[in-house]
């Protein structure tokens, strides 16, 4: 069943048309990856799914209801999570108190959400640093940290932003360990990523936009091998390649 | 002992030194100056609940203190209606008002929020000073309104000695003290928290967060208007340059910020500081400089923003701490190094 349905969505700033009549449907259980070059309208996107602002034009569709114009809390109360490119943890308090704001939306109870904070920590390998400051995290953890919070929520759907833009290699691989163990645990995620290496060994299926269209989707490798991927990546004079 | 023992044993303390202080504080004088700094602790902690948590910096709470404490004399005066009751209504008033302030400001960012709740209580201070008359209610202008003495007892709210009213304020600080703790331990604690520090970010973990700062903002302003009765009827006459002022407003901001907003303790430290600060200044240069205690306040409130920006309640906090862990290490006999790491 398809969780996630984007039909003919456009995003207008002014005169900038940021994303294009982009359609995309995401299967429940899938990793599916959104790639494009720097200001291609990726973030965008993102933020009209996740309802920070309503698409100019087009239909979203998730989990049968048509969330076009929702406002993120509600969206997110529907099992619709997200992180941010650029994180956003709450620096003056400790990591574990961050988690628990997430959890605090599936109860009401502060001993519950608690350990329900806790759980997500140890599902993450993060418990261990559960009493530092958010501020005080390296930006792996940050990273991390980010994460944690939207799964606290206990999404259906997950959207990341580049959560391993920053990281090293030995962390990319990390992360990738932990997004797979989601999938299987039947978290259906939507990932922006610019590491390709990351984004190939993990989505099931890829969508490629440029100047805020699609271009090219497939697999892994069919994405790898489409001539309109390379060019937008590499410029005109690869393309034969 | 541990831990959890010695803080008990310190909150026993300081409340049995808070109970018992009347019985040792004679001079009227100096009651008055403690039920003061009761009086600006108590709303500085309502203050807290939406400047603190919230993170936001509203600057017109002396409106709420006024529609309480007008409420409540207005109604006594033409109505016959006891304080008590006026009180609530004050709050609900208040409440009301509150929520309307909130309602197109909380959209605002930063200082926008400050200066619209600045405009808002000088427009209430503006009218209630220019007119005899809202309606039926006589509000007498900038004369004020005294309230004439009544038979004393807790029935009319009012009292021949100071020791009433201390305990008055002094029971509705620790009410609101011990509700701002069960807040931030609660849903909406963490909610405020989240929204103050990081709108987007809240939002996106289900947080709708221009609501928990209505609700904050509802509660903050009902709970400064009790406190406007109170005044009312400790002082006997209200009007608008004693309770609606400006000044007023600041120096719940100032004590905020000074003692660390958003900490439970903060108001008290704050209001501990700078009270005294404030009435020996009024003392001493009340002729030559009036308006020196704000002054003194700005220079204070520079130091501390620049050298312990969470306020006083951080370094003291700490201190506080590392005391107890050596007091656990004495007792424990596992040595001072010891008792410190621990904590």
């Amino acid at each position: 069943m398809a969780l996630l349905v984007v039909k003919d969505m456009t995003k207008q700033f002014g005169g900038l048309r940021a994303v294009d009549s982009l359609n995309l449907q995401i299967e429940e259980g899938q990793i599916f990856g959104l790639i494009g070059p720097n200001g291609a309208g990726k973030s965008t996107a993102f933020n009209c799914i996740a309802g920070l602002f309503p698409p100019t034009a087009g239909e979203i569709t998730f989990d049968g209801k048509n969330i076009n114009g929702s406002k993120p809390w509600d969206l997110c109360k529907q099992g619709l999570a997200r992180t941010f490119q650029i994180v956003k943890p709450f620096g003056s308090k400790s990591v574990l108190y961050n988690v628990t704001v997430g959890s605090f939306a599936t109860t009401n109870s502060r001993s519950e959400a608690e350990a329900k904070a806790l759980k997500v920590l140890e599902y993450l390998n993060f418990a261990d640093k559960k009493d530092i400051l958010a501020a005080n995290l390296t930006i792996a953890d940050r990273k991390r940290l980010e994460i944690a919070k939207a799964l606290a929520t206990e999404p259906k759907l997950l959207l990341l932003d580049e959560v391993m833009a920053g990281l090293r290699p030995n962390e990319v691989d990390e992360m990738v360990e932990i997004l797979k163990n989601l999938r299987n645990r039947g978290i259906t995620i939507f990932v922006i990523e610019h590491i390709m290496r990351a984004i190939m060994a993990l989505s099931d299926r890829i969508v490629v936009i440029q100047f805020g269209k699609k271009i090219a989707e497939g697999t892994p490798d069919e994405i790898a091998n489409n001539e309109k991927v390379i060019k937008a990546y590499l410029g005109e004079d690869y393309a034969v390649a | 002992m541990n831990e959890k023992q010695i803080n008990r044993l310190a909150g026993i303390g300081l409340l049995v030194i808070a109970f018992g202080l009347p019985l040792v504080v004679r001079s009227a004088t100096y009651l008055h100056i403690v039920v003061l700094l009761y009086f600006y602790a108590y709303l500085t902690t309502s203050w807290n609940l939406v400047g603190g948590f919230a993170g936001v910096l509203p600057l017109g709470h002396a409106a709420f203190v006024g529609i309480g404490a007008y409420t409540s004399t207005i109604l006594s005066l033409q109505y016959g209606i006891s304080p008590w009751l006026g009180m609530l209504v004050g709050g609900v008033i208040a409440t009301i008002v509150g929520v309307l302030i909130g309602l197109p400001t909380f959209k605002m960012r930063g200082a926008y929020f400050a200066l619209a709740t600045i405009a808002f209580a000088e427009g209430i201070r503006v009218i209630v000073e220019n007119v005899d008359y809202i309606g039926p209610l006589k509000v007498n202008g900038p004369r004020g309104l005294q309230i004439p003495p009544l038979e004393t007892g807790l029935v009319n709210y009012m009292f021949a000695s100071k020791e009433p009213y201390y305990y008055i304020i002094l029971v509705m600080l620790l009410l609101v003290l011990f509700l701002t703790w069960f807040i931030s331990r609660s849903k909406l604690g963490y909610y405020l928290n989240a929204g103050g520090e990081e709108p987007e970010a809240a939002m996106a973990l289900g947080i709708n967060v221009a609501r928990a700062k209505l609700i904050a903002m509802a509660m903050s302003s009902f709970l400064t208007a009790l406190a406007g009765t109170f005044y009312a009827q400790f002082s006997l006459y209200i009007h608008p340059k004693s309770i609606i002022s400006l000044d007023l407003s600041f120096e719940i901001a100032f004590i905020a910020l000074i003692g660390g907003r958003g900490s439970i303790a903060g108001p008290i430290l704050g209001a501990l500081l700078l009270r005294p600060v404030g009435d020996f200044s009024r003392i001493y240069f009340g002729d030559t400089l009036p308006g020196m205690h704000l002054i003194i306040f700005g220079l204070v409130l520079i130091l501390v923003m620049h050298y312990q920006p969470r306020g006083l309640q951080e370094p003291l906090t700490r201190l506080y701490k590392s005391l107890v862990a050596r007091l656990i290490g004495k007792t424990t006999g596992g040595g001072q190094e010891h008792g410190i790491a621990r904590s």
